[in-house]
């Protein structure tokens, strides 16, 4: 790490011009996330008698994985718009292309405080928060999201993201975009990913809204900090696969069965309908329950296509994080789900 | 599950020879490393993906399509029928492990073909494949071993 962290003080020096000296210290790897590379690190700033430190987290484009081809910047630059935001994202002030800084491009935010849970039911089954936490949490996340979705995107010059058209096209171009994600994995199609891609082609629902979307709005990518009754969401991670569509999109995603971790709830926090009440008291938007099962299908089989181009990056030798390989024994639980939302097997 | 055995074996040992080996500093541990590396690059060579699994969705599949061609044709639609009929031969016909391809790419042609049918009817036909799919969910689900997912997000 004292490679990273003399290229990170020269880096830091550069950005932050007025400080006399930059110290980098306590680099760290971390293995939560599966796509974007992420260090944490220590910097203090000299100038003259004073001296700041801060903490900060950098995201960098892995050489390849699970969302590649990479491109960080139209992440960076949403989080740097909201970085004066009351919305729980991190202060993000730098994006640095040039790789030859740190061999690939990559982005700097502050670091937040809590921790993100690991969405597992446990021993007890009872997954990773108590029950004061869940009832805590479960509105606050939903208030975030609907605040999320709120945002003015074109009052703050994120037009640049691709705004579909109302009607169907929000949709569809989802729909388009994993599928041609999953052909360009080069891996056969299973026969009940096919019915699935067949099933949402023939039901695009209308959307009446466009709104921006985090796109993996899930336990997951959520910093928290546990206090009993008064447990908050602190920080809202991984905008990867921000974009504008749907506002149902996102919350099907952060209720999908993908992030129940074996517990019996939506986000390991309450039923799916309890957080759709939430999300809709707090948005007040009325979700329809019939674009919201569209959009459950869609989650799976975006995450079908997210994990077969891992395991083509792993299968081409081109990254080496085992990690990857494992995503070819998961695949059949997204079979069994897709069979279970398609009506031909009961829902987990 | 579509990538080979000698695949993922090639892609442990790359790792652990560039991504762990350097990373271990007790002698004994990159020992034992490096005699799992021979070990696992030793076997790539006399394993293959396993017969039996892949009999019985081919099995399955196949009933699932011959169903499927018997109620087209009971209604009339004897060109969808005798083309489900033509792959399903096509496919007895070859080794096991193409003939299981060459079944699954049959059924999803014919759930884009039901797709095409007036929705009152490829809805109605749809669950015969859809069966299908969901018992061969179960059948690959049933083969795995309890995950180590929170271990790997822990580190």
């Amino acid at each position: 790490m004292s490679d990273i962290s003399a290229r990170l003080e020269g880096f830091l020096a550069l950005r932050v011009p007025d400080a006399d000296a930059v110290r980098v210290s306590d680099v760290q790897t971390h293995t939560e996330g599966f796509s974007a590379e992420t260090f944490s690190f220590c910097a203090e700033f000299t100038h003259g008698k004073r001296v700041e430190r801060a903490a900060f987290v950098l995201k960098r484009e892995p050489a390849a994985g699970l969302l590649e081809p990479y491109d960080l910047e139209p992440e960076f630059r949403v989080l740097h718009a909201l970085s004066e935001d009351p919305l729980p994202s991190p202060r993000t002030p730098w994006f640095e292309a040039d790789a030859r800084v740190l061999d690939r491009p990559f982005y700097v935010m502050e670091r937040l405080a809590g921790e993100v849970p690991i969405p597992v039911a446990g021993a007890s089954g009872e997954g990773p928060f108590t029950a004061a936490e869940r009832a805590a949490l479960a509105p606050r996340v939903m208030r975030a999201l609907a605040d999320l979705h709120a945002i003015d995107w074109r009052a703050r010059d994120l037009g640049f993201l691709g705004a579909p058209a109302i009607g169907v096209q929000p949709a569809a171009r989802e729909v388009e975009r994993w599928a041609a994600r999953i052909a360009a994995s080069g891996i056969a199609v299973e026969p009940v990913l096919a019915e699935a891609l067949g099933w949402l082609r023939r039901h695009a629902p209308a959307s009446r809204e466009i709104v921006l979307l985090h796109g993996d709005y899930r336990l997951g990518n959520w910093l928290i900090e546990r206090a009993g009754d008064a447990t908050r969401l602190t920080g809202i991670l991984d905008w990867e696969m921000v974009h504008l569509g749907d506002p149902a999109e996102d919350v099907a995603w952060c209720i999908s069965h993908l992030w129940r971790g074996g517990t019996s709830r939506a986000a390991c926090l309450a039923s799916a309908e309890e957080l759709v009440t939430h999300y809709e008291v707090a948005s007040g938007r009325s979700v329809d329950r019939a674009a919201l099962r569209y959009f459950e299908v869609l989650a799976v089989v975006k995450m079908a296509a997210i994990m077969l181009t891992g395991i083509r990056a792993f299968a081409d030798g081109r990254t080496r994080d085992l990690r990857m390989a494992i995503l070819d024994h998961q695949l059949p639980f997204l079979h069994a789900l897709l069979a279970a939302l398609r009506g031909w097997l009961p829902l987990p | 599950m579509r990538v080979t055995p000698q695949t993922l074996l090639e892609g442990v040992v790359r790792t652990l020879h560039e991504q762990v080996i350097p990373h271990v500093e007790s002698r004994t541990a990159r020992g034992q490393l490096f005699a799992a590396i021979d070990v696992l690059r030793n076997l790539g060579g006399r394993i293959e993906a396993a017969l039996a699994p892949q009999e019985e969705e081919a099995r399955s599949a196949g009933a699932a399509l011959a169903t499927l061609a018997a109620r087209l044709q009971d209604a009339g639609d004897v060109a969808f029928a005798a083309e489900i009929e033509r792959r399903l031969a096509a496919a007895a016909a070859m080794p096991v492990s193409a003939g299981l391809d060459a079944l699954r790419d049959a059924l999803g042609d014919a759930f884009a073909r039901l797709d095409t049918l007036p929705s009152e009817r490829g809805d109605a036909l749809r669950p015969i494949l859809g069966g299908h799919l969901a018992a061969q969910a179960i059948r690959d689900l049933s083969r795995l071993q309890p995950s180590l997912l929170e271990e790997i997000s822990r580190g």
